[in-house]
């Protein structure tokens, strides 16, 4: 298979992208952690900013997004289980705590 | 017409509706995402675990025992982030019938999931700096040491299996032997893990050091 020097420019700079992404992202996790201003929401936003890279990962890196919609589904749903589990989980929690 | 012909079933041709995925599934590449599902889920039940416990506690780090060092697992973080690009380049060169490239960037992946080990050694038993067992963060002692070490060593597994996985297939795309989906499913294992160390990173390693406890 040949491979044109424009499209091999054209990858080099969507690894970047990539590698960038990550990387802020990764930054940007630090810094809500080590800076004690959020208080109660540094969990929500740490927990949201794991859960962005995770799909990040998923659709960029591991090329979920060109797979087929049968696929990304699959790889969904026990995603959505373990969220759901948890959320059960939390609710049992707020339950027995306001009882 | 024989009796016998009247009481064959007309041959009808099955009219489906269009489905342009039919056909198109790699067996192998669907039989790694089935792993790596089954795998995230072994994962999410100890992360979980993980949740409920913390959440239950009243005290997580109890007194003489150490805090995480969060500047050097980021160090971390970020040389698995880079392996994670460049097994893309390798699979890239992969598709592009390059061995060569293919080889040299496996390569790099591999000595990244060893530099993540050396570190990961580092941290828990020390090599410069005495490690968290020395320092008094000890395996059933407590919740917080126990959930640490199961979840990074469960991970740590992962990344020694991947590293291994990675040399396979370096080696026998040197030798001429691999097959083209090969380096595509070590690229998904190895984005796996990567993906699953950035959860454990924010849940283990972040939240307690911005969290209450």
């Amino acid at each position: 298979m040949s491979v044109t020097p424009a499209a091999v420019t054209g990858r080099a700079r969507e690894y970047l992208l990539m590698l960038a992404v990550m990387v802020l992202l990764t930054m940007l996790e630090v810094a809500v952690a080590i800076v004690p201003e959020h208080g109660r929401w540094t969990v929500v936003l740490l927990l949201g900013l794991a859960l962005a890279q995770a799909v990040y990962f998923a659709l960029y890196t591991m090329h979920l997004s060109r797979e087929t919609v049968a696929l990304r589904r699959m790889a969904a749903g026990p995603g959505l289980i373990a969220a759901l589990y948890a959320l059960v989980l939390m609710a049992e929690a707020a339950w027995r705590h306001l009882r | 017409m024989t009796a016998a012909d009247a009481h064959v079933r007309p041959q009808t041709t099955a009219s489906w509706p269009p489905d342009a995925q039919f056909g198109k599934a790699n067996p192998a590449k669907l039989a790694m995402w089935i792993f790596l599902l089954s795998d995230w889920l072994s994962f999410a039940g100890l992360l979980l675990a993980y949740g409920i416990l913390r959440a239950g506690s009243a005290v997580w780090r109890h007194q003489g025992e150490p805090g995480l060092n969060i500047p050097f697992t980021c160090l971390l973080t970020l040389v698995l982030i880079a392996s994670s690009i460049s097994v893309i380049v390798a699979h890239d060169a992969a598709v592009a019938a390059d061995r060569r490239r293919t080889v040299i960037w496996l390569g790099i992946t591999a000595l990244g999931g060893v530099l993540f080990l050396t570190g990961q050694y580092a941290e828990w038993f020390g090599i410069l700096h005495p490690g968290l067992m020395h320092e008094g963060l000890v395996f059933g002692h407590s919740a917080y040491a126990s959930t640490f070490y199961v979840i990074t060593g469960f991970h740590g597994l992962h990344v020694t299996a991947g590293v291994i996985y990675l040399l396979v297939v370096l080696g026998r795309t040197a030798r001429g032997f691999a097959r083209g989906g090969e380096v595509e499913l070590v690229a998904l294992f190895w984005h796996f893990v990567d993906l699953i160390w950035n959860l454990v990173f924010v849940l283990v390693y972040l939240i307690p050091a911005g969290g209450p406890g």
